[in-house]
């Protein structure tokens, strides 16, 4: 019996320590949540030297790009408040505002003698902060400019005597095929197609220059089914003809390992792989890239915007020092900093026409980007969007791997949507 | 006085009170999330006002209309069916011949046992490296014998068989471990007197190994069953459910819609028919046990 | 002849097919990005492919001792609490005689507890974590791996004490020890390598779990290693070298431990549980 007693009371006593462990460690630090990917690692870095400069404790949460929604709405929709800053990617910022999980900042700015966003940051960069879209209250500020780019490689465009960017998906594809049939394993495109947010990413700066759309303007039709998406999806399917076998399970890290070992000659993605590429511990191509804007076909090329936005969970202690860090990371300064230090694509126009930055080669695609970023569109602003996104990557992943037709997966993707749409309430 | 009265009594209600903490911890980590989810899978969460509303059975009629849920199911049945005999049948092959006199019979067990050891993250990774088409070792490897292009996890026609061989080359060792287990412990007698009375190879397995052998085997296709129809860690690191959802199991597709979606009522429905599932078919195998007196 | 000879190429065909991955796991782990690739494949990677910059990354910038740390504790903990609980329940359920045929029932509800999906328990879990202001810390973790494991461990030990004959204790309690000492002293170090064995399992389950981990832990303060390796699992970045770094560190103390403990394995398995 006594030692049935015995154990016991261990038990009891190591359990005590875990929780009078717990209950002390549970207080104070400023927590950030970020992606793991370079993006996150700037604002990570920043929040460690702002730390220091401010004397106060820092966490940083990092989690790889699929975890990090699940945390963040785990800790929103619960109130939670283990984060004080965090890192979100564009698209959720909806979902987030409409349910009032963020805190609003304009207050915050007026403490400061502000109105509010600076006039310096990019007008579109701005209006994804803000719910509705463009014109509502301000919950974000943006902290990180992805736009995407039209990469390839000037090298091999300037041997089938193409010398400046493609200006038309027309030409470039003239390219792209010659470089496929001749040049020895190399493919003229790289398809990012796995299922989900990254074949859809990759899907809509196609789908908007041939002049499509998936919904009108204020979401209460689907236009998913209409003759210039079918257009865009069959043009999509030729570049997954020019891509390696297998593109249709590709993600950035597939392509990357593509394009890096000079096995294909184009892609579109976004800025973050630009250090990696010029990098000669990784690349086989340093130098050899060229960074162009999304070519045109019967509109204007426009790239997908997907800024990393920095917020104020509504649930967090710590809110004011939260705002302190948010604007100080922001600035001007900070932001040329960070891009010099870690290759962090700025959200100020002053920052992307900074001499010093211009006059490196590393930053010879500001331009381009700066110019993609002010030509960009949105995903469509919708709450349930990661649910659409979802459905609509289904159909586009098995249009890409041949399974169905491109004429059938729209018919799908566009009664399916349709019934999401309408269990979120957009279509009455 | 207390003292004695207190030994007393837990002495006497010792066989209650041994068993009091595992079923207080299962109680609070099992029955009360059950009842949540009860709860939860009769509910609906409007995603943009966070509103809570009853639906009743709702979720459960959407999901028999659902063909994402439908091919989810196909592929576990399918996942679990071929890759758990698939297992067996290697696992059954490696203990018969490593329990027999075998030079280096150590080794072998220990180099082949280390696979259910690693992290499902990790064999995931390790496969991902592994199966890359175009740069992977694998496809370098068969090339060399001029059988060239398999996509592996990249194809909609490869992708499944290829998650499967993953499970197959982590858990054949698992089955190895417990078959081999009970082959050693099998009683000697029957042998000898087979072996008098001249019985080959085959009819001392058919007749007196496999019998014997049988509620081993029950167990050890019991435990891998229940693990395989929720899968989940290795799938989501390779494909995540893709290309065109030919990897989508159930536990992928629950997460997504209670994680990424915010459906949790309808994830919450759909992780109940799931269980219920589990329940039925293992209690169609401890049936089986129960008359072969195993479990008592 | 000819079946030996088939056996034998089968045992080693197999063997190989089981550690070629591993091995490349760890081969890749020590290459420079640009050469993971290269073909023909480099296995070995000798100067000037060699290098330990994935390592050096790891346990500089990445703080992985950290993840290390916090898995050890994690696992060790989780698997003392679990064995003693469930030991002394599997015992209980073994040995006396429960009214209204309790012992079947509650042995068969043990076990279906781990049909459950942990999908269904992790929402509910991580409310009633956060209740009790234990979401990223460790307890959270071990308390839910204790669970995790509990019906495993009953189940197990239930198996190996109905297989010791009652006579070995009762002789000792009519010697006047009371039927704890009874079972601390007499039938604990029999089951031994029962119990080493059933350790074992619930050490690998916890030191590998990950979607408990995933959801109820959110800092270095508490991560484990497979959040760790996860971290590397990265959407823009290459870090096929990194990850398997992150891999092979996982992965290392688990292998020499099971190298170590591999006849208990066998050998408890064989005893008891599994024959039942």
């Amino acid at each position: 019996m006594k030692r049935y007693l015995l154990s016991t009371m261990i038990l009891v006593v190591i359990l005590s320590m875990f929780l009078s462990a717990s209950v002390l460690a549970s207080n104070g630090p400023l927590v950030l949540a970020t992606n793991n990917a370079p993006e996150g690692k700037s604002m990570a870095k920043a929040l460690e030297e702002f730390g220091k400069l401010k004397n106060i404790e820092v966490e940083v949460v990092e989690a790889p790009y699929a975890n990090l929604f699940e945390k963040e709405l785990l800790d929103l929709s619960k109130g939670t408040g283990l984060y004080d800053i965090i890192l979100l990617d564009d698209p959720w910022f909806t979902q987030f505002a409409e349910n009032d999980w963020l805190t609003e900042l304009t207050t915050y700015f007026l403490e400061k003698k502000e109105a509010g966003l600076s006039a310096d940051f990019i007008d579109k960069s701005q209006a994804i902060c803000r719910y509705p879209y463009a014109k509502g209250l301000l919950y974000a500020v943006p902290a990180v400019g992805n736009a995407q780019m039209f990469f390839y490689r000037k090298d091999l465009f300037e041997k089938y005597n193409m010398f400046a960017a493609p200006a038309t998906w027309e030409e470039a594809y003239e390219v792209m095929l010659k470089i496929k049939e001749n040049e020895d394993g190399v493919f003229g495109y790289v398809l990012r197609g796995q299922q989900g947010n990254p074949v859809v990413a990759q899907f809509m700066p196609i789908f908007w220059s041939f002049n499509a759309k998936m919904f009108n303007e204020d979401k209460t039709e689907v236009w998913i089914d209409t003759p210039e998406a079918l257009n865009a999806l069959n043009f999509f399917i030729e570049l997954k003809e020019i891509s390696p076998p297998g593109a249709e399970s590709f993600n950035a890290q597939q392509l990357a390992t593509y394009m890096l070992q000079g096995k294909a000659a184009t892609t579109i993605n976004w800025p973050a792989f630009v250090p990696t590429f010029e990098d000669p511990k990784q690349s086989k191509i340093v130098g050899k890239i060229a960074y162009a804007p999304i070519p045109s076909a019967v509109a204007v090329g426009a790239s997908e915007i997907g800024h990393w936005l920095a917020a104020i969970p509504a649930g967090s202690k710590n809110k004011d020092m939260a705002f302190e860090f948010i604007h100080w990371a922001t600035s001007a300064e900070k932001q040329k900093e960070l891009a010099l230090k870690w290759g962090n694509p700025p959200t100020r126009k002053s920052v992307f026409q900074d001499p010093e930055l211009l006059a490196m080669s590393e930053f010879r695609h500001y331009p381009v980007l700066l110019q993609a970023i002010s030509n960009s569109k949105p995903r469509p602003r919708i709450s349930n969007w990661n649910e659409v996104e979802n459905t609509f990557g289904i159909h586009l992943s098995k249009a890409v791997a041949g399974q169905v037709s491109p004429k059938e997966a729209l018919v799908a993707a566009q009664k399916e949507v349709e019934k999401l749409m309408e269990k979120a309430g957009y279509i009455k | 006085m207390q003292v004695g009265n207190i030994s007393k009594w837990s002495e006497k209600n010792l066989k209650y009170l041994l068993i009091v903490p595992t079923v207080f911890l299962l109680v609070a980590l099992t029955i009360y999330p059950l009842i949540y989810a009860v709860i939860a899978s009769l509910h609906v969460i409007n995603i943009r006002t966070g509103e809570n509303v009853f639906v009743g059975f709702q979720n459960f009629i959407e999901i028999f209309k659902d063909q994402y849920f439908w091919n989810a199911f196909k592929n576990t049945i399918v996942f679990t069916g071929v890759g758990v005999t698939i297992e067996f049948t290697l696992g059954l092959i490696l203990a018969l011949f490593l329990s027999s006199k075998i030079v280096g019979r150590n080794i072998f067990r220990s180099l082949l046992l280390s696979p259910m050891m690693l992290p499902p993250i990790v064999v995931a990774i390790i496969f991902k490296i592994i199966y890359i088409p175009e740069f992977g070792v694998i496809n370098w490897f068969l090339g060399l014998f001029g059988i060239r292009g398999i996509l592996w996890e990249a194809s909609v026609h490869t992708a499944l068989p290829s998650l499967i061989l993953v499970d197959i080359w982590e858990w054949t060792p698992f089955m190895f471990l417990i078959l081999l287990a009970g082959l050693q412990s099998l009683p000697l007698d029957p042998y000898e007197a087979a072996v008098v009375d001249g019985a080959s190879g085959f009819q001392i397995f058919r007749y007196i190994t496999f019998p014997l052998l049988k509620p081993v085997i029950v167990i050890a296709l019991l435990l891998r069953i229940m693990d395989t129809l929720r899968i989940f860690d290795q799938i989501f690191i390779m494909t995540g459910g893709g290309p065109a959802n030919a990897t989508e199991t159930l536990s992928l597709y629950i997460y997504r819609h209670g994680f990424r979606f915010y459906n949790i009522g309808y994830a919450t429905a759909m992780s109940f028919l799931l269980l219920i599932f589990t329940v039925i078919i293992s209690n169609f195998f401890i049936r089986f046990l129960k008359t072969e007196k195993v479990f008592e | 002849m000819i079946k030996k000879i088939f056996k034998y190429t089968f045992i080693i065909s197999f063997t190989l097919i089981t550690i070629l991955p591993i091995l490349w796991l760890i081969s890749t782990s020590f290459k420079n990005p640009v050469d993971i690739f290269a073909i023909p494949p480099i296995f070995v990677p000798l100067k000037p492919y060699l290098t330990f910059d994935h390592y050096s990354t790891l346990f500089g910038e990445m703080g992985f001792m950290k993840y290390i740390i916090n898995s050890i504790i994690i696992s060790t903990s989780t698997t003392f609490v679990s064995l003693i609980i469930g030991t002394l329940a599997a015992y209980s359920l073994a040995r006396f005689k429960l009214p209204h045929n309790l012992n079947e029932h509650l042995s068969f509800w043990v076990l279906s507890t781990r049909m459950f999906p942990p999908i269904v328990t992790i929402i509910p879990l991580f409310a009633m974590m956060q209740f009790f202001h234990l979401v990223n810390t460790k307890v959270s973790l071990v308390i839910a791996y204790t669970a995790f494991n509990l019906p495993f461990v009953v189940w197990m030990m239930r198996g190996f004490f109905i297989e010791i004959p009652k006579e070995l204790e009762e002789a000792a309690m009519v010697d006047g020890s009371t039927r704890m000492v009874a079972l601390w002293k007499i039938i604990l170090p029999i089951a031994k390598s029962g119990i080493i064995a059933t350790a074992i399992f619930t050490l690998i389950m916890s030191w590998n779990e990950f979607l408990f981990a995933l959801i109820l832990t959110q800092t270095r303060a508490s991560a484990t290693l497979p959040i760790g390796v996860a971290s590397r699992v990265t959407q823009y970045e290459i870090l096929w070298g990194q990850m398997s770094a992150a891999g092979v560190i996982t992965i290392t103390p688990v292998l020499i431990f099971a190298f170590l403990v591999q006849k208990y394995l066998v050998r408890g398995m064989s005893f008891g549980a599994v024959k039942g």
